[in-house]
């Protein structure tokens, strides 16, 4: 198969998103080693709730 | 007023609080949980309200109550015992977080506004039309084939005559997980106590030494039947071993009538974007097909599940999260906090 368009095989950078879940698995290992800690849980959540919101904007990527 | 003992040292007869429970999983089916007779574990705690014909099943993990399944009660009794509980949870400074409602409950609760994710799914088989036959599982007909030529037998015991087999399986099977391995509660079962009555052990036995075992509980409802629960062997032996056990299970329970092998809820397995409901987090869900593929150490749903396609299982019956408010990471990690997980 041939083709006349430009083939990009560069893997993409990482997106914020991508940035987002990296946080979100570190939050949660981070809850679990400190699961009485309150900002632990906040900071957390709120890695959660700010990657709810950019995945929302692009269901695709969930 | 509400009501919210454990079962630790309740008997069926000798406190209202072991029979109330009983019934309301025996009665109170709608939702279709595989898993009710968790509710009857020592150590998880029932909440009820005067008027209302339900419980629910919970345990504290540090700010949340975690709730198992959704209420086990009447219809009209569903809603108001859930608003007394998420009151009595907000009424001492703590959140509730839901594990394993079934879909019956998952609308139920994203309706009084819970986020609601898939955390996972349950597995079960129909056994009339179970069968070992067919190239597919030629595999493990070898294989309990050769555990039995090593010598297995599988008895039916009561578990009060074999506490010395069991912990001797238990000591060895925990001590092959690493050092800071813990064992499972509250969502995994349990022997003993005031509703072993209930369950049925099958132990199995190599020239009369203990090398695995097999607890079934009972399940109620329209797919009733037995759930495959709490199974451990000795590390190192004879490969096929608790699949020989399960098979024997099986025949006995075919003879016996029984329609339905339920093989339980797995955290991260079966996840369809089909099965969820609106409003849930995008995030959690990415989450959950993440722990799939790379949290073993958190929980080892692959080598799970991997037992439990063995038997060729129907479609998985999705099980969900239930978040008090938005989703919540730590809610989420209690869920595994009140399992004894760490």
């Amino acid at each position: 198969m041939t083709t006349d368009t430009t083939e990009t095989t560069a893997t993409a950078a990482p997106t914020e998103a991508d940035a987002l879940k990296q946080q979100l698995v570190e939050s949660l290992m981070g809850v679990i080693g400190a699961p009485d800690d309150l900002d632990t849980a906040r900071r957390a959540d709120d890695v959660l709730h700010t990657l709810d919101t950019r995945l929302a904007a692009e269901p695709a990527a969930a | 007023m509400t009501s919210t003992p454990t079962l630790e040292n309740t008997a069926p007869g000798k406190t209202a609080l072991y029979d109330t429970v009983l019934h309301a999983i025996r009665t109170h089916t709608q939702a279709e949980n595989p898993s009710a007779f968790l509710a009857m574990s020592r150590g998880t705690s029932a909440f009820t309200a005067p008027g209302l014909d339900g419980v629910i099943a919970y345990r504290r993990a540090g700010r949340y109550l975690v709730q198992f399944g959704g209420p086990f009660a009447a219809a009209d009794s569903y809603r108001p015992l859930l608003d007394r509980f998420v009151a009595h949870a907000h009424g001492q400074g703590l959140r509730v977080v839901g594990a394993q409602l079934q879909r019956h409950d998952a609308q139920a609760y994203a309706e009084r506004g819970f986020t609601v994710n898939q955390f996972g799914s349950s597995w079960v088989v129909h056994l009339p039309d179970f069968t070992l036959r067919g190239t597919r599982f030629m595999r493990m007909r070898n294989k309990i084939s050769r555990a039995f030529r090593s010598g297995l037998q599988v008895r039916e015991v009561p578990a009060e005559d074999v506490a010395g087999a069991i912990h001797e399986i238990d000591t060895a099977w925990l001590g092959s997980k690493g050092a800071d391995a813990r064992p499972l509660e509250f969502l995994v079962g349990e022997l003993g106590g005031p509703a072993q009555q209930h369950r049925r052990l099958f132990v199995g036995t190599i020239d009369s030494r203990p090398v695995g075992y097999i607890s079934y509980s009972p399940v109620y409802g329209s797919r009733a039947g037995w759930m495959h629960d709490l199974s451990r062997r000795i590390p190192d032996g004879t490969p096929g071993l608790m699949e020989a056990i399960n098979s024997h299970v099986i025949d006995i329970f075919r003879a016996e009538g029984a329609q339905w092998l339920h093989f339980g809820f797995t955290p991260f397995t079966g996840l369809d974007a089909a099965n969820e409901l609106p409003g849930h987090s995008p995030s959690f869900r990415w989450l959950m097909h993440f722990l799939w593929e790379q949290g073993a150490a958190l929980y080892p749903a692959q080598t799970q599940l991997a037992y439990k396609e063995k038997w060729a299982p129907q479609a998985p019956i999705p099980e969900y999260v239930a978040f008090d408010g938005p989703a919540s990471v730590a809610a989420f990690a209690h869920i595994f906090r009140a399992c004894n997980a760490f």
